[in-house]
């Protein structure tokens, strides 16, 4: 207690003052004031148990987000694998085939080309007698395919045209060497 | 002083008895409530609610004001239990509530009548009425009268300190005061309230 409630204490005057203030204060609460008080004591409580911390939703919004995490985390957590489609093999060279395909098909325009210019040459019509004297000449006035290949046996080959009497068949071949071999110099 | 833990019913005191029959404290009770025992609220609103009232009625001088603010306060009260924690005595935080509350009274109202107000002036002599011809019914006239003719302020500090049974200290934090003015205005009031009894003759004791 402090100094000043101590002499309030001790004080004869002090003292009777507050006896003399609590035989003067005796009013108690209106019985009206009490039930309006403590009904709304009670309708206090009530408004909280029927809140959101004990609702039923409450545990099945936290069950379900708890669910979807532990869902995401988990799908996040699997290894990602990205393997090629399957119609694309390791190491396949797609262009290397066609490539090569490509090789084939311009020796074979060029092929044909040379023999359209050699039946233009020779005068002949008619497509059936083309190809039947395009077949008779192979032998005879062209190079067979395995010559073409090298170009010095494509120069042997044009040589023994000469000697056997054909020189327009191994001018043509000899166009054609150029064309296809266009640096390569026949040896004299 | 004011009725505390010892003017418990022997119901309360078996629902609530200690081993030791230790009263429950204010604060306990408090807690309690906060709980959702709302039994425990009743017996904290029985404890203080007599005190209140009065303290109400003699600071504001007017019945409806006064019951008006102590609705007030206990709706205050009970919608604290949520964030209520047990830091300063349950009876000065209850104050403290009480006399805020009544300052905003004030200013909501600017001003308020008083219900059967009497002029100190112009009173009648109680002698001539006879209804008030005892002299219990006289001191209690004379008692009115001089609580009414102190300053708001000190009429504020000694109901606390009668009604409430607050320290100096609790009185300061309750009405936001430091402790030396609250010591001051009780100091006065006391004196004034001594010096009116004594001027009408109901103290026995002489002027010091």
């Amino acid at each position: 207690m402090t100094n000043y409630d101590d002499n309030l204490a001790n004080s004869k005057h002090d003292a009777e003052l507050s006896a003399q203030y609590r035989a003067f204060a005796t009013e108690t609460t209106p019985k009206e004031l009490d039930t309006i008080v403590l009904r709304a004591a009670v309708k206090a409580t009530k408004r909280r148990s029927s809140g959101w911390s004990t609702s039923w939703y409450r545990p099945v919004t936290v069950i379900a987000t708890v669910g979807l995490g532990v869902a995401l985390i988990l799908e996040l957590s699997q290894p990602q694998s990205f393997a090629p489609p399957p119609d694309i093999a390791p190491g396949a060279s797609v262009f290397q085939d066609a490539a090569e395909n490509a090789a084939i098909s311009v020796r074979e325009s060029d092929a044909t080309a040379d023999e359209s210019l050699q039946l233009s040459k020779q005068g002949s019509s008619g497509t059936e007698a083309i190809t039947a004297t395009k077949s008779a000449t192979v032998e005879d006035q062209q190079c067979n395919d395995e010559q073409l290949v090298r170009p010095e046996a494509w120069w042997q080959c044009i040589q023994e045209l000469r000697e056997a009497g054909h020189p327009g068949a191994a001018e043509s071949e000899l166009a054609n060497l150029h064309k296809t071999f266009p640096r390569y110099v026949p040896a004299k | 002083m004011v009725a505390g833990d010892a003017q418990l019913s022997s119901c309360e005191k078996l629902a609530y008895a200690h081993p030791m029959s230790t009263p429950t404290k204010d604060s306990a009770l408090m807690l309690r409530y906060k709980d959702g025992d709302v039994a425990a609220f009743e017996t904290l609103y029985r404890r203080h609610n007599d005190s209140l009232y009065r303290y109400l009625l003699r600071l504001a001088q007017n019945q409806h004001a006064a019951e008006d603010v102590f609705q007030e306060v206990w709706s205050k009260i009970i919608k604290s239990r949520e964030n209520y924690r047990p830091t300063a005595k349950f009876s000065t935080f209850l104050f403290r509530v009480a006399h805020n509350c009544f300052i905003d009274y004030l200013r909501r109202n600017k001003r308020h009548t008083h219900i059967g107000a009497i002029d100190p002036d112009t009173r009648p002599n109680p002698a001539d009425e006879p209804e008030l011809a005892t002299e219990k019914e006289f001191a209690r006239r004379r008692m009115a009268i001089a609580l009414r003719a102190l300053p708001d302020e000190q009429r504020d500090v000694f109901l606390l300190y009668e009604e409430a049974g607050l320290s100096i200290d609790s009185i300061a934090t309750a009405t936001g005061v430091n402790r030396e003015t609250a010591k001051s205005r009780l100091r006065y009031a006391v004196a004034k309230l001594r010096a009116a009894l004594i001027e009408t003759g109901t103290s026995s004791a002489g002027d010091t």
